[in-house]
Formats: C-alpha cells, structure tokens, sequence
C-alpha cells in the first residue's frame, strides 16, 4: 500500500515536486512568520506617507492611506493561503467520498446522492453567501463556509464519474468475489485508484476558490477591511496602476507563483502517484 | 532485385535497445514471416517500415523500398509510401476503423487520396474490393457502420482497405489473434488468395499461424534476428536454441500429458442452467441453455467455444455473478444461492476465480503481499501477523515465486509473474474449485505451457478441482480430464478430452479441431 512514508520518499524524489514545494513552503512560513518581525502593523494608515515606493523603510512601498504594504500582503498570503486550504480539504474529504460512495453504490443510493448536488448546484451562489451573511452575522469565516459548500460539488461529480469505471475493473470484481466489504473496496480499491485524477481536479480548484475569495472580497462579502487577501489587494492595485504600479505588480506576482506552484505540484505529484509510471 | 531491404535497423528507446541490429530483405510477392515472442521487437521492427515509432525512439540503419531510402525521408514522402506502396493490417479491427464514418466513406477517402479516382468510379473499385474480400452483399456495405460488421467481417474490410491501392507490399501485424479460430483460418485463406503479387510480411507470435501462409520465416528474440530461412525448414530443423524453444511451447492437439486421476464424488453439478440477458427492448439475449455438467473432486472441465458461446456466462452463473434464469447449481450436495451476495463467505472461498487479463485483476496500487492477504484478511481476519505472512510465503512458493515478490507492484511484473500472483491470491484459501476464465488467453506460448503446468501441479498437489474456460483447444487439450464445446449458448459435445479430440461427434467439434493452425509443414 501507499504508506505516508513511502509516499512522501516518492514524492522527494521529483525535482519538480521539491522546488515547487520549496517555493511554496517558503510563502507559507515568510506568511507567518514574518508579521513577528515587522516594523508596521497592517492596518495602520499614515496619511503622511501614501503611495510610496518600495524603499528600506517599507520594502513593498505603501498604498493609498499609507499602509506599509508589506506587512498587507503577508497578512493577505495568509488569508489566500487559507482559504486554499480549507477550499482542499472540503473537497478532498467530502467531495472524494461522497462521489466514491455514490458511484460504487449507485442505484437509488446515487440517484438521491446526486440529485441533491444537483439541487446545490442549481442555488445561485452570491444568494446563497447573502442568505448566510443574514442568517449569521459579517464574519469573515463565512467565506470559508461559503467556497467549502461549493466546491466540493464539482469533485464529488468528477469522483462519481470515475467510479463508475473503476468499479467495473476487474481487480474490483476480484475483490467482490473474495467478499470484501463494500466500504473497504471503497478506500482501499477504489480511492487510490482515484488519486490521478484527484489531484489534478485539487489543483484546479484551489486557483478557482482563491479568485472567488477575491470576488467576494471584491463585493464587500469576503474579507473586511482593514483585512485583506491577494485578491483584495490585486482589486486596490487596479485603481492606482498608472501611478504606482509597484500596488499591483507585488501581490499579483505573489498570487502568480503561488497559483503556478499549485498547478506544477499537481502535475508532479500526479506522476509520482501514478503506480504504472513510478518503478 | 529485393522490394523491401533493412539493413541493420536499431531501435532505441533510451538506453533500451529493442531492436538490435535486424537486417532481412522481401522480394516482390514474397510472404515473409516474423515470429517472436511478446517483447522480441517484432511490432517495432513493422512500425518503423512505415515511420511510425513514437519520438522517443531513437532509430538507426537502413530501410530501402527499391531504390527509395525510408529512414530519415519526409513526412510527405512517407504519406506516399504510407497506404499506398506498403499498407498495413492492425491486430484489431474494431480500433482500426473509425465508429462515427460508413465503410464507404472510409474507403472513398483511400481511393481519392492514392489512387486519384472519384465518385462513382471509386464506389466500384470499393464494391469490387469487397467481393473480392467476401463480404456479404458487398453494393450494402458501403452504407454500413463498422459496429454493424462482426469481427471476422471487419478484419475482411481492413484487408480491402490494405489492398485497394495495389499496394507493392502489405505489413500484417497479428492480423488474426483477435479472432475465433474457425474466423482466424478463413482469413488467413483469404490473405494467400487475394494478395496476387503484393509482397506480405506476417507478424504473428503463433508459429501454426506463419507456417500456414509464409513461405520464409523469420525468428525474433530480445530484439535479434535468431533464425531466416525458408518455414518449412525453420520448423522441421531449427538450428537455434531459441527457435527450438518456441517450437517446443507452442500449442499441439496431440500433446499427451499425464494428468492425476480424479475421484469418484461429484462436487459441482450444473443442472438444466439458462441465463438469460434483458434488453431494454425486445427479446432477452439467451447466452446459455440448458447447461449440463459435472466436476468431480481433483478433476479438469474445460468449457470451449468462440465468443458469443455462453462460456463465460456459464462461469459467471457458477459464481453467483450473473442471476440464473433456470436451473440449478449444487455444491457439495446443497443448491447454490443464485446470487452472489447471498452465499454466506465459507462457500464463497471454496469457489474462486482466475480472470484472463492478471494486470486488470490486480489493483495496480496494491504490493503483492497485501494483494494475496486480502483473501485472508477477509476470511480468517483473527489470524496473527505471523501466521499470516506464512500462508503468504507457502502459497507464493506454491506457485513457483518467492518471498522477494512481496513487496512489487502488479506493473513492476511480467505477465506470467503477475498471472502468478492471480492464482496465488486464489489459492491462499485453499478453496476446492478454482475456475479459470481464460486464464491464460494474455499469455506468451512459452509462459502458457509455464501455468499450465503449475495448474497440474497444484491439482496433483491438492486435489483441486478445476473449470477452465478457453477458446483454445491445445491449451485445453493440456490440461483437462473432460471437454465440453458450445456454440451460441448451447451444447453440442462433451466427453472425455481424449475421445473428443481424436473422434468428435457433431460437424462444429470438427471445423473447430481443423481450424485450428498446427505445425505440420
């Protein structure tokens, strides 16, 4: 079996999984670590010094109230860094399952199972973040339960589909004959049989999740000031691109190579995982 | 003045050399035939004929078609050749053609691009290839969709595809492997007659199958040339320890093995058995009637036919896999539940299966030592580590590999290996009936004669009881204590293996028997 250690051997093995990986661990712990050691706090405006370049003092310059923008993008990176993560681990947890389930059921147990992804589906989503912003109060937690709610539609529906041919392979059947148990060829046959794909899809929705972070953000529905995300922050860069593209240029490029790291780390690790292609 | 000259083709792959070194020349209207064994490079020595390697293989040599040099040459210059100086014939059909496009507008698309000739001309010479191929109702056919075609009919329409243009020389690569044997000679009689003085070069891992229509033969191994030199004399004396090998493994009807005698206790009888498939409209498909048969403790049934005969249908419906809609199955002196689901585990690990494909039917994430424990896992799920890891080691030995396998996964195995560990994980729970549903269908003719082999053992062994289902008679004939032969889900034999190979009763026994291609030059 693919144990955690074994894979994650593997998985150091692949050039493109370390740099990737370096890169983005790299974001994460400067993300955390570095509004220890800041000179600014993020939300304090300084109407003196607005706009100013890159310099010693703010080494990603200031914006329009004359917030040091590098203690901003850290706090955003986090925040962007989050919302990736709890957008992953809804969809590898509930998406995976619940489509693998469905799938290998199937019958009325699928019928049911999909139509009420479909019924979720069919909600329009900006009411639906509305909806719980009245229900509960602003908070910014809400955006995760927001993107956690839909994104895990589109897995569960690629997952299902999947299943639905592994389940006719024959080491499945193999297993149906020796009278293993339904949930175990769920996880044992069936979910690493999925991971290919899996991955890839995960690779696809955390760059969807995190712009529709920044769109929320964007309507006044995501994150509030003075807190921000990469995406919030790319939206303010707009507005001041002709005079100080510095605004811009910074997060953007962060939300680039972060977003690129994921693509290229799927792409690796879906190599190493696949067991044809790995010796 | 040869067609067709390579002179010392390389083939890499990296640094996997493939082919090595194979220098061999055709003359015009000459049948050549390339045999070897899977992996011997005979597939990659056609495909470079006609520039088809993948980029990543890395070529070297010489191929001349007359003066014309091929290695290295254009894109368009090798379209020319392609379809129209050399065509080729794929091992299957049903790939081979395009799903979503009429025969006829397949072919007008051959004629128009190599022959120059259009409309209603082009139908003709179409109409006429296909009488000469003998498709039935040849005018029709340019309306038909290949799914409309069967097997054997499709092989037909790849051969008029081939030999439309008056190509100077036709590449076969396993023209007839996936076909029934019976299918499998009317083709081969078909490629000696229709080709006229088109050159064939015969790729085939079946050495009955090139001694019947080749007039030289050509022996491949690891990538080298073993052995060239007229069929007749490469199969009475071969000169090479390779060719000797292959000649030895490959399929006879008359091989007598002594197989250990059965007892006398009944343990499996299928009594009256039907199944039947619904359609969504019309009439329920009908895949076996009235089967009949009984296996007794330490004994070999073999069911044979072609496809289409209710064989694996009858094998599915002994392992609850699919609902009888008659008859009975008794086990032991007690009728099986119809379905598979309702056995309860103890009758379930007395009956175990052994699929054709063994790299489909093992998880391809799982190691070999979890892949054999499954069973045990299931059924013995109080047995301690160390107990377990012994059962695991016992059987492993039991079919011929050892403890260094434990922890490979399914592709880091060669096809026997993997076919190995298929019957290990079937065997680990010493069930009393092991059925083999092709099992080794997949297989090299050396690594046959391999399971064959153990399968005898182990029945030596243990007294297991085995059904094997198959569509090839010298591998039944090697294996089984009594035959039984359908045909579109019926009956039509059965007796002991013996009797019923040197003195069949009904006309389908026969034809089977002398379709198959033996190696009497």
């Amino acid at each position: 079996m693919l144990t955690a250690q074994t894979g994650w051997q593997r998985a150091m093995r692949n050039s493109t999984v370390r740099t990737t990986g370096a890169v983005l661990l790299v974001i994460v712990l400067v993300s955390l670590v570095g509004p220890l050691f800041a000179d600014h706090a993020y939300d304090r405006t300084d109407l003196d010094s607005t706009l100013l370049a890159p310099s010693l003092e703010h080494p990603f310059g200031t914006d329009v109230l004359g917030r040091d923008l590098w203690a901003r993008t850290l706090q955003g990176s986090q925040i962007t860094l989050l919302v990736a993560l709890v957008a992953s681990a809804v969809s590898l947890v509930i998406g995976v399952l619940y489509g693998a389930i469905a799938g290998y059921v199937g019958g009325r147990v699928d019928a049911v199972m999909m139509r009420f992804v479909d019924t979720l589906y069919a909600m329009p989503f900006i009411f639906f973040v509305i909806l719980l912003m009245v229900a509960f109060e602003r908070n910014f937690l809400l955006i995760f339960v927001a993107i956690g709610a839909v994104n895990w539609l589109d897995m569960a529906r690629i997952v299902r589909g999947q299943t639905l041919s592994i389940r006719q392979r024959e080491y499945v059947q193999a297993a149906e004959l020796i009278g293993v148990s339904k949930s175990r060829i769920i996880l044992k046959h069936i979910v690493p049989n999925l991971i290919g794909v899996v991955i890839v899809y995960l690779t696809l929705t955390i760059p969807q999740a995190v712009l529709v972070e920044s769109f929320l953000s964007f309507l006044g529905l995501g994150v509030q000031e003075p807190q921000t995300s990469l995406g919030s922050l790319v939206h303010d860069g707009v507005s001041h691109m002709e005079s100080a593209a510095w605004i811009l240029l910074i997060p953007g490029t962060l939300l680039a190579v972060l977003l690129l790291s994921f693509n290229f780390l799927g792409d690796a690790l879906r190599d190493v995982f696949d067991a044809r292609r790995s010796s | 003045m040869s067609l067709l000259t390579l002179a010392g083709l390389t083939i890499q792959y990296g640094d996997d050399v493939v082919v090595d070194d194979v220098s061999f020349e055709i003359a015009p209207g000459e049948s050549l035939g390339l045999v070897g064994e899977s992996g011997s490079g005979k597939t990659q020595t056609a495909l470079s004929i006609l520039g088809l390697l993948p980029a990543a293989a890395t070529v070297a040599g010489s191929i001349q078609l007359h003066d014309q040099e091929l290695m290295g040459a254009s894109e368009a210059q090798l379209n020319a050749v392609r379809g129209g100086k050399i065509a080729m014939v794929f091992q299957d059909p049903a790939q081979a053609l395009n799903p979503y496009r009429t025969l006829g507008a397949q072919f007008r698309h051959i004629v128009e691009t190599h022959v120059q000739v259009f409309g209603a001309e082009a139908d003709e010479r179409i109409v006429a290839m296909f009488e000469r191929v003998g498709l039935p109702r040849p005018a029709q056919q340019l309306h038909a969709y290949p799914h409309e075609l069967s097997g054997g009919m499709r092989q037909r329409a790849m051969i008029a595809a081939a030999l439309i243009t008056k190509p100077a020389m036709l590449i076969a690569d396993e023209p007839t492997t996936a076909l029934d044997v019976t299918i499998q000679a009317q083709i081969l009689d078909l490629l000696d007659t229709v080709r006229e003085d088109t050159a064939l070069l015969f790729i085939s891992h079946d050495l009955g199958v090139v001694a019947s229509c080749c007039e030289r033969t050509l022996v491949m191994a690891d990538g080298r040339v073993v052995e060239l030199g007229p069929t007749r004399t490469v199969f009475t004396s071969p000169q090479r320890d390779e060719t000797r090998a292959l000649i030895a493994a490959s399929p006879r009807l008359d091989a007598t093995v002594s197989l250990p005698a059965p007892d006398d206790e009944i343990l499996l009888s299928i009594e009256d058995v039907s199944v039947r498939y619904a359609q969504h409209s019309g009439e329920p498909v009908i895949a076996v009637e009235n089967g009949q048969a009984t296996l007794r403790r330490g004994e070999t049934v073999a069911i044979v036919g072609e496809s289409g005969s209710g064989k694996t249908s009858l094998a599915r419906a002994i392992l609850g896999l699919v609902p009888l809609h008659s008859g009975r199955i008794v086990f032991c002196g007690d009728e099986l539940d119809r379905r598979m689901q309702a056995r309860d585990l103890s009758t379930r690990r007395d009956l175990q299966l052994v699929f054709q494909d063994p790299a489909g039917s093992l998880n391809p994430h799982h190691h070999v030592a979890q892949l054999i424990g499954e069973p045990l896992h299931v059924h013995e799920p109080n047995l301690s580590a160390d107990r377990q890891q012994q059962r695991i080691h016992n059987v492993l030995l039991d079919v011929g590999l050892d403890d260094s396998f434990l922890d490979r996964r399914p592709h880091q195995l060669s096809g026997g290996q993997a076919q190995r560990v298929a019957i290990a994980r079937a065997l680990v729970l010493a069930p009393q009936v092991l059925i083999c549903d092709e099992a080794v269908a997949a297989l090299d003719n050396t690594v046959q004669q391999q399971i064959l082999e153990l399968l005898r053992d182990v029945q030596a062994k243990t007294g297991l009881s085995i059904v094997f289902i198959s569509h090839d008679l010298a591998v039944v004939c090697a294996i089984s204590h009594r035959v039984v032969v359908m045909q579109n889900g019926q009956q039509v034999e059965a007796g002991d293996t013996a009797t019923v190979f040197t003195a069949p009763t009904h006309p389908y026994t026969e034809a089977l028997l002398a379709a198959v291609p033996t190696l009497n030059v």
